[in-house]
This record gives C-alpha cells, sequence and structure tokens, in this order.
C-alpha cells in the first residue's frame, strides 16, 4: 500500500510502496497521477492500468487499455477526457456522459496534455500527434507535425506556458538534441532544434519561475545537464556533468527547484540545482549537494510535485519530497549527501530552424 | 570487413559456426543494421555463445543475445543503439550470423523502429529467466527505451 500523508513533512510517512501480488500478471511498468482525481494510475507491460486512491487502495478493476495489449508508457487527462499511449497505440477515451474513444495506431514514446485541452504524443520519426478531441464525435483527425523525414525524432515533449498565456512546446530529440517551438493548436511554428556532436537528449523537464516561465533542463543518455532559461530563444544553455553520476540516463524530473536524475544505476537528488541556476548562481563551478541513491528503478514520475513515485521491478516507490529540509527527507536521511563539483562542458551548439509539415491522419 | 570472416571457433553448447557478414559491418546499404565498431569479434561472438548455451530462441528458431558491459549494465551492440542482437536461423552446414535488433535510437531508418522488428514477449521472459537480463531491463527493452 501507498497510503500518502495529506500533510506529510517527511517525517511521517515519507517513504512508501506499492506492491501488485493481488492481481494475476499485473508486470508493473509506468506510474503516474490518477487521470481525475487524488491518487495514482499504473501501467503494466500488457496494456492494463489499475488505479487506485492515495492510500493504494484500488479503484474499481484493472482495465485493459491498450487493444493490442501493448505496455502502457504514458497517460494524460484534461477535463473528461483520458489519454493512453503504448507503442502500438494511442487512446483517448470521453469519460463524461458522451462517452466515446477514439484510438489512433501509431506506436508512441508518452503522451501529455495542454491546458489548452490539446493531447501531444512524440511518435519517434513520425512526428508529434495533436488532438483536441471533441465528445460525441466518433471520428476525428488528428495533426501530425513533423519537419522532413529524419530531421526530427519526437521521444519526449513537454508545455510551457509564456507569460502571455501562449504556450512552448519543448523536446528532447535524442541526438538531433532538443527542440522548442510555439504551440497554437491549428497554426504552424517554426521548430528549433539545438544540438552538438555526441549529444543524445533523452529527456526534459520544465524549472519555471515567474522570471523565467520557459526555464527548462534537459538531459543525455551519458547523464550530461542541460540548464536552459529559455528554451525557445537560448541557442547555447549551460552544459555540465557530475563525473560521479554513473549509468544510463533514464529520467530527468524537477520540483521545487530540485532536479531528479534517474539513471540505470542511481537515483540522483541534485537539491536547489535549478533554483541556483536560475538565480544566476555559477552552477558549472560550484559543488552542489546531491544525494545518491542505488536503485534498479525502470521508470519514475512526479505526484503532485510532492511525491516522486519510481517504478521498480516489482513494485512502485514514493519518495517524500515536499517542504522540508532536504536532509529531513528519508530517502536522504538513509544515505550521505555529497558535495559534487560538477564539470562545465564547452560544445560547440549548432542550431536549425525547421519548419513542420501538419498532415492530417483519421483517428476513431 | 570488407568480406564475411569466420569466428575461429564454435558455440560451446550446439557447435554452431559463426560468420562476420561484412553487411552488417559496414559493408552493406545505409538500411543495414551494423554492429557498433566498440564490439569486438569475440565480443560480438560472446553474445552469439551466450544465445546458444541459453536457447534463447524464437518460435521459428532464432537466437537472440545480449552483452553485459564491466558495470554491469547492457552494452550499446549497433551503431543505433541496439542492445539486443538477433541471429536467423541458418540451415544445416551453414554458419550462422546476425545483427543488432532492439531496441533503436532516431539513428535508424524508421522502418528499422517498428515494433514488428522486435523480438517475441518470450524472448525478453527467457533472457530474464537465465539472468541474461535484469527484470528492470526486460521492462525497459520491450518498451523499446534503452536500458
Amino acid at each position: 500500500m501507498i497510503g500518502l500523508p495529506r500533510d506529510g513533512n517527511g517525517a511521517g510517512v515519507p517513504f512508501l510502496r506499492k506492491r501488485f501480488d493481488g492481481i494475476e500478471g499485473f508486470d508493473v511498468c509506468w506510474a503516474g497521477s490518477h487521470p481525475f482525481e487524488p491518487g495514482f494510475c499504473f501501467g503494466s507491460t500488457d496494456g492494463r492500468l489499475l488505479l487506485t486512491d492515495e492510500t493504494g487502495q484500488a479503484l474499481g478493476d484493472v482495465v485493459k487499455s491498450s487493444a493490442s495489449g501493448e505496455a502502457i508508457n504514458g497517460v494524460a487527462s484534461w477535463q473528461d477526457w483520458v489519454s493512453i499511449s503504448t507503442r502500438a497505440e494511442v487512446t483517448f477515451d470521453c469519460v463524461g456522459p458522451r462517452k466515446t474513444r477514439l484510438m489512433f495506431d501509431v506506436g508512441s514514446h508518452g503522451v501529455i496534455a495542454t491546458k489548452s485541452g490539446y493531447f501531444l504524443a512524440p511518435l519517434g520519426p513520425s512526428g508529434l500527434m495533436t488532438l483536441k478531441p471533441q465528445a460525441g464525435a466518433p471520428n476525428q483527425a488528428v495533426d501530425i507535425i513533423n519537419p522532413s523525414a529524419g530531421q526530427a525524432y519526437f521521444y519526449r515533449v513537454i508545455c510551457l506556458r509564456a507569460p502571455d498565456g501562449g504556450e512552448v512546446l519543448a523536446f528532447a530529440h535524442r541526438t538531433s538534441g532538443l527542440g522548442a517551438m510555439l504551440f497554437t493548436g491549428s497554426e504552424d511554428h517554426p521548430l528549433n532544434e539545438i544540438s552538438y556532436a555526441g549529444l543524445d537528449v533523452i529527456d526534459v523537464c520544465a524549472v519555471p519561475r515567474a522570471d523565467a516561465p520557459l526555464a527548462v533542463a534537459a538531459v543525455g543518455k551519458d547523464g550530461t545537464l542541460i540548464l536552459s532559461r529559455d528554451a525557445l530563444h537560448d541557442k547555447h544553455p549551460v552544459t555540465m556533468r557530475f563525473e560521479q553520476v554513473q549509468g544510463a540516463a533514464y529520467r530527468l524530473l524537477s520540483a521545487r527547484g530540485h532536479l531528479f536524475l534517474l539513471t540505470s544505476q542511481a537515483l540522483y537528488l541534485m537539491f536547489g540545482l535549478a533554483e541556483r541556476f536560475l538565480s544566476r548562481e555559477p552552477v558549472t563551478k560550484s559543488p552542489a549537494p546531491v544525494a545518491v541513491v542505488p536503485m534498479e528503478a525502470v521508470d519514475a514520475n512526479l505526484y503532485q510535485d510532492e511525491w516522486l513515485l519510481t517504478v521498480m521491478p516489482d513494485e512502485v516507490h514514493a519518495h517524500f519530497i515536499g517542504e522540508g529540509r532536504q536532509d529531513n527527507l528519508e530517502i536522504v536521511r538513509r544515505k550521505e549527501i555529497r558535495s559534487l563539483t560538477p564539470t562545465a562542458l564547452s560544445h560547440s551548439w549548432s542550431e536549425q530552424e525547421l519548419h513542420p509539415n501538419r498532415t492530417g491522419a483519421g483517428v476513431g | 570487413v570488407a568480406t564475411d570472416e569466420m569466428h575461429p571457433t564454435r558455440t560451446q553448447r550446439s557447435q554452431h559456426e559463426y560468420m562476420f557478414t561484412a553487411k552488417h559491418h559496414g559493408g552493406g546499404s545505409r538500411s543495414d543494421a551494423c554492429w557498433s565498431p566498440q564490439v569486438t569479434r569475440d565480443g560480438e561472438f560472446s553474445v552469439f555463445d551466450l544465445a546458444d548455451l541459453h536457447s534463447i530462441a524464437d518460435d521459428g528458431g532464432w537466437l537472440y543475445g545480449v552483452l553485459r558491459d564491466s558495470n554491469h549494465g547492457l552494452r550499446d551492440l549497433g551503431t543505433w543503439g541496439q542492445q539486443i542482437a538477433e541471429f536467423p536461423k541458418a540451415n544445416e552446414g551453414v554458419p550462422w550470423h546476425g545483427f543488432p535488433i532492439w531496441a533503436v535510437n532516431n539513428e535508424a531508418p524508421p522502418n528499422r523502429a517498428a515494433e514488428t522488428l522486435r523480438p517475441s514477449k518470450e524472448v525478453f521472459q527467457q533472457m530474464e529467466k537465465v539472468g541474461l537480463i535484469t527484470r528492470r531491463e526486460r521492462k525497459r527493452l520491450y518498451k523499446g527505451d534503452h536500458a
């Protein structure tokens, strides 16, 4: 059982776990927020979903959510809609009065929802799928945004809010680097891409602050950190690496000015690194407090910016990362916080402006 | 390699012969999967040898293997980041050969990224059962992510 304290401060129940022993064959591979209410959502390698409340109690039966039985790799929601992605399809379900199911038979690396009501799914070399679904319409069209074949690989996408309320998308484009574009739904905008030889960007996360709403952090497969105050305009972001970071990078997440880097060997909690970067402190030159927690996690996600969910081989762990002193966190108290000195990396960034094409495809 | 070359030894279990094919070592077209230059000949053969030793096979008898590094991680076998290699079943008396197949990064042509090229679920389960990959690695690779 997970069982999260509503007012947790790190001293209550700061580390919890959820097992799935009672559900036959439920091989968990993804964890995140319940799409519609406080609680959790767990995905399995055979395409099933389990929804629970915050105590870990199941809310209804396990549901087969992937028609193909593929592993769940993303769940996102907007109003009455929930979208579920796998490497074989992306589905959209309206659970409101006008129940609707739409399915798009293209594999995705995940799915997110924007505040403006669009679902976005990165389809690898096939581009970025966008859909603003309409309840009750059985057949709808998705847009696929993509530059010329092979110019960009859509691996991860996040949505940032500009000061004027507009939306900006930032992308992890693997060896094509870090991408960003203005997003207004149906209009086309250039896709700005920056990279350097040898870079392989596998994740990107928002690190916004009032004075830097488009700030992002990204990570290369080798653990290289990329910090940018403005994903849309910054062509030479700060690039650094902690030599002590071991393993292949899997995820980079951010909450409360911290960065959480999950690799194949450990979880690295980099306290205040994003906040210090945004405060224009010389983060590449000064030691940083980093907690190293060895683990073999499959994936990670945030829950309400207060809990870090790590998908372990047989269970899901929740680590409290909310308010409180960093050394009061249970996940940290059991480990030593090290003072790690980063290495500033100096690369010759290249940039290109791509002009994506937009094609429509039926979904129903 | 400019031409096909035989490995000097046979696999320890089935006594299969193994050939390093030029096609999968840079001598083919851009769409041909290639072994990474970082993987030595002995390393490539060991992937095949372990696949044969543990009989990591699909329904058609094709073998599948991986290569661990000194840090207990999985090595990239191919130039597109592949960490699993496939060895099509050879006819009797014909040397086996193989190539990295899964999972690929963005360097691969789109037709090499399709889920249809992924080994069967049972292959992943066999690999985990004999300890070639961990449970964590099985889940990530099956999803198409690097391990």
